[in-house]
């Protein structure tokens, strides 16, 4: 018998891209196997075993020939088990086990997913980027798994059949059952949904002013530091935050759960992600597991806290290496990632939100109880953290623990809600201000933008000179100041920075030199 | 043989392990160390060393001395170190009626500082709060003002503060060390060394250089302090403290002990309530000291109480800062506290405080902690 040869599409995934890639099947006589070719790694390779007993379980069979399976370009590593799929189709194909229905063009139809043995299509990790690059390469149809479906649902122009069963997938190319394709949904349908879950700052009692300072660093994209002893709040004021920061855009929102989707940290069936993600990887992390890396550059911490929060408890206690690994993504918003065989460049802009003891003890300062630290002891801590990381800290604040008696007694606070409706205001002044340029937000302004959108009214400019002299503020934290002024600024919708809006700003600003001063 | 100097003779003598009373005599026997020092190096030991361990006995060879005394020589010469011998004149007087005085003083700056006139000692935690260092600042300056030298041991906290008041009132300040003079310890009080001997003061110790600051050797030194003051304050003291081995050293020296309050609640203060309730003499200001050493007359005393200069500053505030300037009378507070006090939203409050500090009338404490600041 002659052999027979038959091509399915499906796609790769390169950092956050994917690439189109042609499975083909030749089928040949000779000892029946099957082989699978073009750098497969070895969740690709025990894909055979896995079509082998999904194919049988959906009621065909496989004849005992010699299957020869290519996945072009072969120069290329291929992971991931979102190959069964395609592969699974080929092999029906190719061993003229599919009468397809003349609607049908393997060759433009996309198909990923993973299988199980009993047939049953799995989702797949990345399902996002690679519906993206198929619409960018034109093509239209798309069959995947059903839980991966919800995901891509907002890219417009595609037709996406969401499958759960192989049986159904064959059904669909024969034309005996076609699959229905789902209704393309949009962005802001997603974000008028009510939100779920994540911490309301009406529940923070007391706590003025480190509340104050959440509301100022949201409004400007602030990175925050805060400093307090141990059960204070500061890991709760932290949470507070994304649900007073703007919802994500439609744009961010692709950013964000492309990212989180190759991560494989979405949860099967979910949509679009509307909530700025908050990411709080504990003190041990590694540095790899911070800022991405692995075998497969896989993204870290930082790009999944991609235009969100990434929280930083305990901050000393976090290696060396793994905070001045921070310093490239907090500078460039971007962070690129080398491995011998993978490159990748992952988006990472993100706010810092820090928090710290202000001593190995943690009661430096408390009035809750003594300290028991020495000088020296103390100095070694904060020096864990070195200045280059703190200079990119615009906001400071010292959280206080509130006694017991005063959090019930305490009035409710306002809600998140009101919160952000200020600051979607502020946003908005900077989004009008900075349009047509890289900025997007006070935070990312540099000295030159300092100069160009912070005018200051004399009286200001005259007090903030006088402060940095009294209060010993550095050159930097000087230039923090103003761009803090701006967003205080910002939120009381003036458009020149006045006396009060530096005076607020420099409370921000006073830890230097209490604790790292000298 | 090369002759040496007889201040790298006396570091020498001072790092053979003898004790203080054990060099004194050989010094009342042969009072010119660098002859002492060929003889013993020659072979003639004389009978103190007898009991010495091998490593001393060692070093006290004239081969292994001799590589050391060309690094004292070096040291001695680079960092201006000086010594006197209890034989000398120049040798403080505050200190020969001691049991156990150093029998050599090695010393940097003017050693004049160290005798003349009235000293006092004051003493108190490495880690001391930020009301403890405050009063003690401001105690040393007032004293100083009035002409009086402060002694004390240029470590953190209350030492280091003390030494500073002593600076802004003009009078030279004494620092006692417990390791040699070229050693920088503490490393972060470098800078006020330096200031303390630009200033007219001295630095000075009874390890030779290149003694290392041992934890023993504190204890020891601080009967020194205590010996070189008046009488002595105690700032800030927990019970198991150095500060508390310094104040019994002046009780066996027979000297006053003026013991400041500090917060009755804190655990920081805890040696000062011990040591108030024993009969140590109360105290909170410099007027009152001086008072009780008789080094004023009372006229004077009176005349200094009644200053009040926080009206004057209250004059030029406006409504916002004058109501959290009320706010903070007599105790310092918290954020929360003020706003709720205040009654202002955080924003306004902390324009308000920025106002406040750049004004120098109040100042920040660790723990977001305002406080008003001691009025000049």
């Amino acid at each position: 018998m002659n052999g027979q040869m038959a091509q399915t599409l499906s796609f790769g995934l390169s950092g956050v891209s994917g690439f189109p890639v042609q499975v083909e099947v030749f089928s040949a006589g000779g000892m029946p196997g099957m082989e699978i070719i073009g750098l497969p790694d070895a969740s690709v390779r025990e894909s055979k075993e896995r079509v082998n007993a999904a194919i049988i379980n959906s009621g065909r069979e496989i004849p005992p020939r010699r299957m020869t399976i290519n996945l072009a370009p072969a120069d290329t590593r291929k992971e991931g088990p979102s190959f069964d799929l395609p592969i699974a189709v080929g092999i029906l194909a190719a061993c003229g086990q599919l009468n397809l229905s003349p609607s049908v063009d393997l060759t433009r139809t996309v198909l990923f997913g993973e299988l199980g043995l009993d047939g049953r299509i799995q989702p797949v990790n990345g399902a996002l980027s690679m519906v993206i690059s198929a619409s960018e390469q034109g093509l239209r149809d798309v069959i995947l798994p059903a839980d991966n479906a919800m995901e891509v649902a907002c890219i417009q122009g595609m037709r996406i059949y969401p499958a759960k069963h192989l049986s159904e997938v064959i059904g669909h190319l024969e034309g005996a059952h076609p699959l229905s394709y789902q209704a393309q949904q949009d962005y802001s349908v997603l974000l008028s949904r009510p939100e779920e879950g994540g911490m309301d700052l009406k529940d923070v009692r007391g706590q003025a002013g480190a509340r104050r300072a959440l509301e100022v660093a949201a409004a400007g994209g602030h990175n925050m530091l805060m400093i307090g002893a141990p059960g204070s709040g500061k890991t709760m004021l932290a949470r507070c935050l994304p649900g007073i920061l703007p919802p994500l855009t439609f744009s961010e929102s692709l950013e964000t759960t492309r990212i989180h989707s190759i991560a494989g940290r979405l949860a099967p069936g979910a949509g679009l992600m509307v909530q700025r993600p908050f990411c709080a990887p504990h003190h041990s992390a590694s540095v790899a597991s911070l800022v991405g890396g692995g075998a497969s550059a896989k993204p870290g911490e930082v790009s999944l806290a991609h235009n969100g929060v990434l929280f930083l408890d305990e901050m000393p206690e976090f290696s060396r290496a793994a905070l001045e690994a921070l310093r490239q993504p907090l500078e460039d918003g971007v962070v690129s990632i080398s491995r011998v065989r993978h490159q990748a460049k992952y988006q990472s802009f993100f706010m810092l939100v820090a928090g710290m003891n202000p001593c190995p003890c943690g009661y430096y300062g408390s009035r809750q109880r003594e300290c028991r630290c020495s000088p020296v002891q103390i100095r070694h801590y904060l020096d864990q953290v070195s200045g280059p990381l703190l200079d990119r800290i615009d906001i400071q604040v010292e959280v206080d623990s509130v006694p017991v008696s005063e959090i019930r007694n305490a009035p409710a606070s306002e809600s998140s809600a009101a919160v952000r409706g200020r600051v979607n205001k502020a946003r908005e002044i900077q989004q009008k201000r900075y349009r047509g340029t890289r900025i997007h937000c006070n935070a990312q302004l540099d000295n030159k933008g300092i100069q160009a959108y912070c005018r200051m009214a004399p009286e200001a400019e005259s007090m903030l000179h006088l402060a940095v002299d009294r209060m010993r503020l550095s050159m930097r934290a000087y230039h923090r100041v103003i761009k803090v002024a701006r967003t205080i600024a910002d939120l009381n919708g003036a458009e020149t920075i006045g006396l009060a809006d530096v005076a607020e700003a420099i409370q921000y600003r006073e830890l230097d030199a209490k604790y790292w001063g000298k | 043989m090369s002759t040496y100097s007889r201040n790298a003779c006396l570091a020498w003598l001072a790092s053979a392990g003898l004790t203080p009373s054990e060099t004194e005599a050989l010094l009342r026997e042969n009072p010119d160390p660098v002859s002492l020092y060929r003889e013993w190096t020659g072979g003639k030991r004389p009978e103190a060393a007898q009991g010495l361990s091998g490593k001393l006995q060692e070093m006290l060879t004239h081969n292994s001395a001799a590589k050391w005394m060309d690094a004292w020589e070096n040291v001695m010469r680079k960092c201006e170190i000086q010594a006197v011998t209890f034989q000398d004149a120049a040798y403080p007087d505050r200190l020969r009626p001691l049991g156990d005085a150093p029998a050599v003083l090695f010393y940097q700056g003017n050693l004049s500082a160290v005798s003349d006139g009235l000293a006092v000692s004051m003493v108190g935690s490495r880690s001391a709060s930020s009301r403890g260092l405050e009063a003690t600042t401001k105690i040393a300056k007032k004293l100083s003002q009035e002409g009086i030298r402060i002694i004390s041991g240029l470590a953190y906290g209350i030492d280091a503060a003390a030494h500073q008041g002593c600076l802004k009132g003009g009078s030279p300040t004494v620092a006692v060390l417990g390791c040699g003079l070229d050693q920088d310890y503490p490393a972060e009080n470098a800078g006020l060394k330096r200031e303390i001997l630009a200033r007219g003061g001295a630095v000075i110790s009874e390890y030779a250089p290149g003694d290392k600051p041992l934890g023993w050797h504190f204890p020891f030194r601080n009967r020194i302090i205590s010996g070189l003051g008046d009488c002595i304050i105690l700032m800030e003291a927990r019970i198991r403290s150095g500060s508390m081995t310094t104040v019994q050293h002046a009780l066996e020296q027979g000297k006053d002990v003026f013991v400041y309050p500090g917060d009755p609640e804190s655990i920081k203060c805890e040696g000062n309530r011990q040591l108030l309730r024993e009969g140590a003499i109360y105290f909170t200001t410099a007027e009152d000291l001086m008072e009780d050493m008789r080094w004023l007359d009372k006229k004077n005393v009176v005349g200094q109480n009644s200053v009040d200069s926080g009206e004057e500053a209250e004059a030029s505030m406006t409504p916002d800062e004058k109501r959290v300037w009320k706010a903070l009378e007599g105790e310092d507070r918290g954020f929360d506290e003020l706003c709720g006090i205040t009654g202002f939203p955080a924003a306004q409050l902390n324009v308000t405080l920025s106002m406040l500090q750049i004004r120098n009338l109040v100042r920040a404490l660790p723990g977001k902690r305002y406080q008003r600041n001691q009025l000049e």
